[in-house]
């Protein structure tokens, strides 16, 4: 059984990427799904981290994630429909609900939910990328030296989940073993074995922790990672990416308010700034335009 | 068409039908003619910041999307919170926390105000102001000749003047209310008759007005009574009205004149009270000068003094002068 968000080695220079790099890559485009409310730049940043992700190779462990950000959109486009009794184009008037009273529907709650949506979206496929694109180990590594404890208590759960997946596989397939007049195992059947047996799981895992010295308290040391060929077309993107945002937010482009109606900045000022974000994104991948391409 | 398309289908007529049924309907529904309006004030009315109508309101109209179309708000909890208006948010000052309230047609409200529906000729009023001394005040004079006009709940509630004073110390009270559209009962009374659910002016020197519960609620300070003053027997008989400020310590002593002020009492109909602090003729008069929609716009209370003569806002601005004459 193979987790939706599971790292797998991808080609590309954000694939090889050390972490820190990565993490500096994708940044700027997290920051705009919060920074900015125009629906047309954080639409510009979601292409963009749909890109990156394509890119490095990891369109299938995206199409997951993206499937449940649309659903929990949706779903926050409608209860902020019937919630915010704001906006001065109703569309729908008087559903009278408990607790909540007399509910009217506008555009403008319509339109200010679906930016929370997009919000929501973009920010969840960034961090899919991430998770997609950047080997844990590496990133667990990288902070051992700072939060040993924290680094130890994330390795044992990013293990212990999918162990638990693979345990709750194989329990589910000797249940369909018992033969075909044998009533199928419940999932909370399985899932009260799992439980059960966690305690016996997290005594492996600590008498094997204990035999390879995580006990003694000596003190890991920061890894070094060589310096990989894209690394430096990452760090120029991400830094055009956050100078064009910083100066898009200095001078005023790409406003939007939902409330009392809804304005919107569509100007050419907000659409070459909207433009901008994803091209920039893909150049570091775009084989000779930055960097020599490096074989995956 | 196959069975399930069948089924969808009627499934969707009978939710029309049950949307229609229960009143929903597309769009903002039909509009009323005539007239809201809007006021926006701070510090008790001192400074008016908005003002803006809005012409023949719809079922969708409320409280919230009236200031949302003309003025720039930041809101909480779906709308029915608001927490600025053009940029000036609820905060500590002094040490007094400041915030917004609203009145509709001079009462507090005590829905959300997205919740609180705009209907022909309500008065809506914005008030960013210091609550820690009164929280929740009840009614106010600045809306006069609200809520008389259109009521504070259906809008059909009866208005009375009891008159505790001569009749014809009584009767610029009435012709006020007359000039603004009222038809008010007029009762010559010799104490306050309690009439929960019609809306009362009480018009007479404040040791009969006492004997009303909502009125004598002034005595326990405006966060019982929602008004910033308070009234000191000096000797038997003779009164000292107190003006407060909005931090609630006596600024202003009115030895000799009146008051007009609005007190309500739990859900019960709104009470205006004009008071006088003695049964000289001078100061019934001078309180009865103050019922003027003129005096009272934008006020939560006005208050007269004889000597010398003033007119003072209720509770009294920072900018205007302290007196020291007190009982002792």
């Amino acid at each position: 059984m193979k987790a939706a968000l599971a790292y797998a080695p991808r080609p590309g220079p954000l694939g090889h990427a050390r972490p820190w790099i990565a993490a500096v890559y994708l940044a700027p485009l997290a920051v705009c799904a919060f920074a900015f409310s125009n629906p047309i730049v954080l639409a510009a940043a979601l292409a963009a981290a749909l890109l990156a992700g394509w890119a490095s190779g990891a369109w299938p462990s995206l199409q997951q994630p993206l499937r449940w950000s649309v659903y929990l959109g949706l779903m926050v486009i409608a209860v902020n429909a019937i919630v915010s009794q704001r906006g001065a184009t109703i569309l729908l008037r008087g559903f009278e609900i408990p607790v909540l009273g007399q509910i009217d529907v506008s555009a403008e709650a319509l339109a200010e939910g679906a930016v929370l949506a997009l919000r929501i979206v973009t920010a969840l496929i960034v961090f899919a990328v991430w998770s997609a694109c950047v080997d844990p180990d590496r990133v667990l590594r990288a902070i051992r030296p700072f939060a040993a404890r924290s680094a130890l208590t994330a390795t044992l759960i990013a293990r212990l989940a999918p162990l638990a997946a693979a345990d709750a596989t194989r329990l589910a397939e000797a249940g369909r073993l018992r033969g075909p007049g044998a009533a199928p195992l419940a999932r909370a059947t399985i899932a009260r074995r799992l439980i059960a047996g966690s305690l016996d799981r997290s005594v492996d895992v600590a008498a094997t922790l204990e035999l390879r010295g995580y006990g003694l308290g000596i003190r890991s040391r920061m890894p070094r990672h060589a310096r990989e060929p894209g690394e430096p077309a990452l760090l120029i993107a991400a830094a055009a990416m956050a100078a064009l945002m910083i100066a898009a937010a200095i001078a005023g482009i790409a406003s939007y308010s939902s409330y009392p109606t809804i304005a919107i900045d569509a100007g050419p000022w907000t659409l070459a700034f909207a433009a901008s974000i994803p091209l920039i994104a893909i150049a570091p991948f775009v084989p000779g335009l930055v960097t020599e391409p490096r074989n995956a | 068409m196959t069975p399930a398309a069948t089924r969808s289908g009627l499934a969707a007529t009978v939710l029309m039908c049950a949307v229609v049924a229960s009143g929903c309907g597309v769009g903002p529904g039909e509009s009323a003619e005539g007239t809201a309006s809007l006021t926006v004030t701070r510090d008790y009315g001192a400074e008016v910041l908005t003002t803006a109508t809005l012409e023949d309101p719809t079922p969708s109209d409320t409280v919230v999307r009236f200031l949302d179309a003309n003025a720039d708000i930041d809101t909480e909890f779906g709308g029915n919170f608001v927490s600025t208006i053009d940029g000036l948010e609820g905060s500590t000052v002094d040490g007094g926390p400041e915030d917004w309230f609203f009145f509709v047609n001079g009462i507090y409200s005590e829905l959300g105000a997205g919740e609180v529906k705009v209907e022909t000729g309500d008065e809506v009023w914005w008030d960013y102001r210091r609550w820690s001394e009164a929280y929740r005040v009840p009614a106010v004079v600045g809306s006069f000749p609200e809520p008389f006009l259109h009521g504070y709940e259906d809008g059909e509630e009866p208005v009375v003047v009891q008159c505790l004073a001569e009749p014809s110390q009584c009767e610029p009270v009435v012709s006020v209310l007359e000039d603004a559209g009222v038809d008010p009962e007029v009762e010559n009374v010799t104490k306050p008759l309690q009439r929960l659910d019609v809306m009362r002016v009480l018009v007479g020197p404040w040791e009969e007005l006492r004997a009303d519960p909502a009125a004598a609620m002034i005595e326990d300070g405006p966060g019982t009574s929602g008004v910033y003053a308070d009234i000191d027997e000096c000797v038997p008989g003779d009164w000292e009205l107190e003006i407060l400020g909005a931090d609630a310590v006596v600024r202003r002593v009115v030895p000799s004149g009146g008051f007009v002020a609005a007190v309500r009492r739990a859900d019960d109909a709104p009470t205006f009270l004009v008071a006088a602090t003695d049964d000289e003729p001078e100061a019934i008069e001078a309180a009865v000068s103050l019922f003027d929609p003129e005096v009272l716009r934008d006020r939560y209370a006005v208050a007269a003094n004889i000597e010398p003569e003033e007119e003072l806002p209720v509770p009294l601005p920072d900018d205007l002068p302290d007196s020291d004459i007190g009982c002792e």
